[in-house]
């Protein structure tokens, strides 16, 4: 891909492109707490790469493996922040995720950092990172 | 300390390859990789002077524990007499080039003695690199503990 210098192709401002992207998160969270396969397969990108929080690394096809197989009650996102720098975005947040594993209830509080990047037209995520929040 | 600080402002004042088209996108991955070192020995030895040259003003840092600090808070952590890192060693260690954004993911293991005890922590750490003036700047960088 060629790249030009930041923001010299942009076809969007930064305040809409940070209100698209944090609009994008939420239709993440909430395509994992329905098992929306669909909808998550064109939020990343082919190259994404996930952290999750027990330290796993994962890759498209496993987190979307991951999304079909888990129970998962509710995923919300809270404290979201996005910076833009050019064609890519960082997100940083707080995620709140209750279900139900190895049959017993759980819930989970986290600390995320989300990269996203412009590509053809429309912002897919290239990596991603929990790490729980233990106090 | 002296010999660090110099090594880092090298590294930083050379002229980066990002205009030159492809083939320089390895230099750019190779110098990245080189400040991630940099930015590890900084740690060991508490030279924060070195680590104010590698990380953006507005850095987010999320500690293994889900701690999130600014970079003040990050400095005042690493210059922490609580907290004294012995030894960090990455495993392994990839940037990956997005123009002018590079993503360096990794796993590092880190001994020390925090409080008076020694701890060992392996971490997966994804730290996201901006190019700003000629320089790359750290802007994010997320720690997660391995579960073993």
């Amino acid at each position: 891909m060629a790249w030009l210098p930041l923001c010299a192709q942009n076809e969007f401002s930064e305040s809409e492109a940070g209100s698209k992207i944090l609009a994008l998160e939420n239709a993440w969270a909430q395509a994992a707490q329905i098992k929306d396969v669909k909808a998550m397969d064109t939020l990343l990108d082919d190259a994404f790469l996930n952290v999750a929080p027990d330290g796993r690394l994962m890759t498209k096809a496993d987190v979307l493996a991951d999304v079909k197989s888990a129970s998962v009650q509710q995923f919300v996102n809270e404290a979201m922040t996005a910076k833009l720098y050019g064609n890519t975005a960082i997100v940083t947040g707080i995620f709140r995720m209750k279900g139900i594993k190895d049959g017993k209830p759980y819930l989970q509080r986290g600390r995320f950092v989300d990269v996203w990047i412009y590509k053809n037209g429309s912002w897919v995520a290239i990596s991603s990172q929990a790490t729980p929040i233990a106090h | 300390m002296a010999k660090l600080f110099c090594v880092v402002l090298l590294l930083l004042t050379v002229p980066h390859a990002f205009t030159q088209g492809a083939a320089s996108t390895q230099a750019d991955e190779s110098r990245i990789l080189s400040l991630e070192l940099a930015w590890n020995h900084a740690v060991q030895v508490k030279d924060t002077k070195a680590l104010e040259m590698l990380i953006a003003p507005e850095m987010a840092y999320i500690e293994y524990d889900g701690t999130l600090m600014n970079r003040a808070e990050y400095l005042g952590s690493v210059a922490s007499r609580s907290v004294q890192a012995e030894q960090i060693l990455c495993e392994s260690m990839v940037a990956h080039l997005y123009g002018p954004v590079a993503l360096v993911s990794g796993v590092y293991r880190e001994t020390g003695v925090k409080n008076g005890k020694p701890y060992l922590h392996r971490e997966r750490f994804t730290d996201t690199w901006v190019l700003r003036a000629g320089n790359w700047l750290c802007v994010a960088s997320q720690s997660t503990l391995i579960a073993r």
